[in-house]
């Protein structure tokens, strides 16, 4: 028996060879009684496989399609959010990218333009600190361990702090905890990060 | 063979990516039966199936970008479900034996019935008692009707080894089931 040839059965079976392959396979059935004892010992497999499945049920096994959409809704908050069909006629024309990333590039050059020239105006005024009294900004800033889960991506990571206003501040270590620094540390969206898929464990840093 | 040129279900991956919701649902509705039964082989218990199984495509939708074309979109899924079914088995999660799934066999002669059972208890056993390796390859060939080539990307090996884990796999099957029929 033609090992190269038997190995292609369970192929065969499950009808994903190449036309070339499946030539092969039935012209060594057609001359091989070993190939053939082979491929009804594969059949038989194949069977054993095909009654597992039906005896598993239906019950549950093919879940429901509207109920994991709203799932990835409630979760969309982070990754990639949902649209529905209908809101595909609000997305913005390709060719309108260009533009508005060149409008996006000059409106930050303007911005960073006047925050230079308000820190030069507030040192004349011989200004020093920030808005907040030096104590109460220290106060507004809290300071969190956190492990993420490991097979989250740094891109991940990266938008996740992101939309949370929040800031490494150290890490990570060497069973991956990270010092994240919260400059908006509301309770209630310290818990909704803590909640975050990707967030393994979290407590604060006193 | 078809491998090498980029795969129909890439456009299907785009609109994931825009965050079409519809895209995703599609996804799950192709493939999620075929995802819960080959969890069922490997973890047993189906509603922690389920969940692994909603896992599955929780993950599969997070990292869309990663999907490059080379293969099918099954056989990417079928990856990822490999990797949460170790995850899950080396977490000792609790293991609720397949038995309990030959109760669902379709009603009939009593006789036949539990004869039937008793050949889908056997090869369940039969299954469960080959290397994770050689039970996810068979399991990819016949629950997700995968080519060699796709579980090659799926499991990260060459072409090669599958055919030898096929080998191997069926050899350890064969002295473990009594030669009778199932189904």
């Amino acid at each position: 028996m033609d090992e190269r040839v038997a190995s292609l059965i369970p192929f065969y079976l499950n009808r994903t060879l190449a036309p070339e392959e499946e030539e092969a396979v039935e012209a060594a059935l057609l001359k091989d009684n070993v190939m053939r004892e082979e491929f009804f010992r594969w059949l038989e497999v194949k069977r054993g496989f095909d009654a597992a499945g039906r005896a598993f049920g239906e019950a549950g096994a093919s879940g429901d399609p509207a109920r994991f959409a709203a799932k990835l809704r409630k979760r969309s908050t982070l990754y990639i959010p949902l649209r529905r069909a209908s809101a595909r006629y609000l997305r913005i024309p390709a060719w309108a990218w260009q533009p508005a990333a060149v409008l996006i590039v000059a409106l930050q050059i303007v911005a960073l333009g006047l925050f230079i020239a308000g820190i030069h105006l507030d040192q004349k005024e011989g200004y020093r600190g920030l808005s907040v009294s030096g104590a109460a900004a220290a106060e507004a800033v809290q300071t969190y361990n956190v492990i993420f889960e490991p097979e989250a991506t740094e891109r991940e990571i990266r938008t996740l702090l992101l939309a949370y206003r929040a800031q490494f501040a150290e890490g990570p270590n060497r069973i991956g905890l990270y010092r994240v620094r919260f400059t908006d540390p509301d309770p209630e969206k310290l818990e909704r990060f803590q909640r975050e898929p990707i967030v393994q464990f979290m407590e604060r840093n006193l | 063979m078809t491998t090498g040129k980029a795969h129909p279900d890439l456009p299907l991956v785009e609109a994931i990516l825009r965050g079409e919701e519809d895209a995703m649902r599609e996804v799950y509705t192709r493939y999620a039966r075929e995802v819960w039964v080959f969890l069922r082989h490997h973890l047993g218990d189906p509603d922690l199936c389920a969940e692994i199984r909603d896992d599955v495509f929780t993950e599969a939708w997070r990292s869309a970008s990663k999907f490059r074309g080379e293969g099918s979109l099954k056989s990417w899924i079928f990856g990822i479900a490999r990797h949460r079914a170790l995850d899950v088995m080396g977490r000792g999660r609790a293991w609720v034996p397949l038995e309990d799934a030959a109760e669902a066999a379709p009603a009939g002669d009593p006789e036949r019935q539990a004869l039937r059972r008793e050949a889908v208890e056997e090869f369940n056993r039969a299954l469960r008692a080959l290397d994770e390796d050689h039970r996810s390859v068979l399991l990819m060939a016949f629950v997700g009707g995968l080519s060699y080539a796709e579980i090659g990307r799926a499991l990260g090996c060459p072409e090669g080894t599958i055919k030898t884990r096929v080998f191997y796999a069926r050899r350890k099957l064969r002295e473990l089931m009594p030669e009778q029929g199932h189904g």
